[in-house]
């Protein structure tokens, strides 16, 4: 005889108070991490929208001066329809997301500090000056390999670790998309640790997608920016730049940059201090 | 100009107003204020547009026409300077120097002429692509205001007005700056103020949306204003007639080709 299945009686309270309490808290940090029922990159996501542009324009003509006391409902109004009809809240909510998105900055930028400036010392490059031995550009290669492998490995983990940290917080996936994703290996590889104003340890895709929702808080103009990235990642989505070859795509520009940058700065005292500590 | 609103859309109470001060068919439903509401916003797009077109002249100055002018300047010099003494030094065969040198000579000089004829035809493409961009950015914002599909801000009458005011001053007016001032009894051209210029070509100021604005403007004019508008929407009525556009082509392209082939001289 199968034996029955214990048949639940009664719930516990503590039990449920604490799902209650788990999901509400899942839920506030849906709205400043902008994911799961807030996400940002939503398929399903109207285009700008301009009919408070256009009420708040007629107003401007018909009559200017309720106009000007109806400003603030006006932008907030042109704001909500331009990110295709999704309130991004007050001053006070999306304060509070830029100040949980300048924590996820602070520290992923710290992560990426911290898990590379130590091994430059450890693994050091010997600078070329043309009259190196064989035995130096031998360490040189695997020295300079072992440095690449941990600034692409601690980008990595700063990406999946801010997607950790999202998704433990919001109870979703999907904070970091493909925009900050594959443009973090693109500013990377413009704005390497060789040249002057390097961007290497201060962006990964954790850093870039704060920074970007960081703008995109700003009434009107943020709303825009909003809207163009999340159709760009989007878009990637559904391209083969978020495969592999797109990743080579991001990086092929970076290098088109990175050589360029050489060239401008090439002759200025900048770019010459910058040779003469290579060498 | 086809502008029947569609019977199966709900236009909101702005869109319907926004009808009545853009659209000339509209104008009957006018409600009190409405002129003087149509000619404040004529004159805001008349200044606007007037302001976009002076800005945008300091791009075309900076990548365009400066540009060009050097580079046609250049190669004019190279062509000039090109002599049989210089060419000798290279070209040591005694026999066949002369033939070398005419052909090195007509080659320099057709690049030259080319150049010249290049720089005066883009000339008259930037302004038709830019006058093209303002008009259709106007006709956009009218159709986003008011609702309706196929609404238009820009008239056949002001597309027509600034095209020509345009042409007539690149090719008869020898792109005469206007803002010059008087300089101990001579003409001058003032001194930028700030990176700004203060002296402007026609079709730098004239574009087909300040025309437009300019005389919906006018058109606000009790009486004045009546005939005004009677004489735009017949010019409009015959200037949309495929004869007249195929002959504003016709027209358009010939005076380009006159004014290239008489300005451009054969070195």
């Amino acid at each position: 005889m199968t034996k029955e299945a214990p048949t639940r009686i009664g719930s516990d309270p503590v039990a449920e108070w604490k799902k209650d309490f788990a999901l509400h808290d899942q839920q506030h940090w849906q709205t400043i991490f902008q994911n799961g029922d807030y996400n940002l990159y939503d398929r399903n996501r109207k285009p700008v929208q301009w009919d408070a542009f256009r009420d708040a324009s007629y107003e401007w003509v018909t009559n200017p001066a309720e106009f000007i006391k109806n400003f603030g409902t006006h932008i907030h109004n042109i704001d909500t329809d331009f990110r295709g009809g999704k309130d991004a809240g007050g001053a006070k909510e999306r304060l509070e997301r830029v100040g949980a998105m300048l924590g996820v900055i602070a520290a992923f930028t710290a992560f990426d500090y911290v898990t590379s400036k130590p091994f430059e010392g450890l693994f050091p490059e010997i600078k070329d000056n043309g009259h190196l031995t064989k035995e130096e550009y031998r360490a040189n290669g695997k020295n300079n390999a072992i440095t690449k492998l941990i600034e692409v490995l601690n980008d990595k983990y700063a990406t999946a670790l801010g997607n950790m940290l999202g998704e433990r917080l919001t109870g979703k996936r999907g904070f970091i998309h493909e925009v900050a994703d594959k443009g973090a290996d693109t500013i990377q590889t413009a704005y390497p640790n060789k040249l002057p104003h390097s961007m290497n340890d201060w962006v990964n895709g954790a850093t870039l997608e704060s920074y970007i929702r960081i703008i995109s808080q700003v009434p009107v103009a943020g709303a825009l920016f909003e809207q163009g990235v999340t159709r760009l990642a989007l878009w990637q989505e559904r391209t083969p730049l978020h495969t592999a070859t797109g990743k080579m795509i991001y990086m092929a520009l970076g290098v088109f940059i990175r050589e360029n940058r050489k060239a401008a700065h090439m002759g200025t005292d900048e770019y010459a201090a910058a040779v003469a500590r290579m060498m | 100009m086809h502008t029947e609103t569609q019977p199966n859309r709900q236009y909101s109470a702005s869109e319907q107003g926004f009808q009545r001060l853009l659209i000339k068919e509209h104008k009957d439903q006018s409600q009190p204020g409405d002129a003087l509401r149509r000619a404040g916003l004529n004159l805001s797009i008349l200044v606007g547009a007037t302001a976009a077109d002076l800005g945008e002249s300091h791009l075309v100055d900076k990548f365009l026409r400066k540009p060009m002018e050097h580079a046609a300047e250049a190669a004019r010099e190279k062509a000039v300077s090109f002599n049989k003494e210089t060419f000798a030094q290279t070209h040591t065969d005694a026999a066949t120097l002369d033939a070398a040198f005419d052909a090195a000579r007509k080659k320099l000089a057709d690049a030259a002429t080319t150049k010249q004829g290049t720089h005066l035809a883009a000339e008259f493409v930037e302004e038709w692509a830019s006058d093209s961009i303002y008009a259709s950015t106007a006709n956009s914002w009218v159709r986003l205001m008011t609702g309706v599909d196929d609404a238009k801000y820009v008239s056949e009458t002001s597309a027509f007005l600034s095209e020509w005011a345009n042409k007539i001053s690149q090719v008869f007016g020898n792109d005469r700056l206007y803002g010059r001032t008087m300089k101990q009894g001579d003409k001058i051209v003032p001194a930028r103020w700030k990176g700004i210029k203060l002296a402007y070509q026609s079709m730098d100021l004239i574009n087909s949306v300040n025309v437009e604005a300019a005389l919906r403007v006018v058109e606000e004019i009790p009486v004045v204003g009546n005939g005004v508008a009677w004489a735009h929407e017949k010019t409009d009525k015959m200037l949309h007639s495929a004869l007249a556009r195929i002959g504003n082509t016709v027209a358009a392209t010939g005076i380009l080709g006159w004014h290239i082939g008489k300005n451009v001289k054969p070195l």
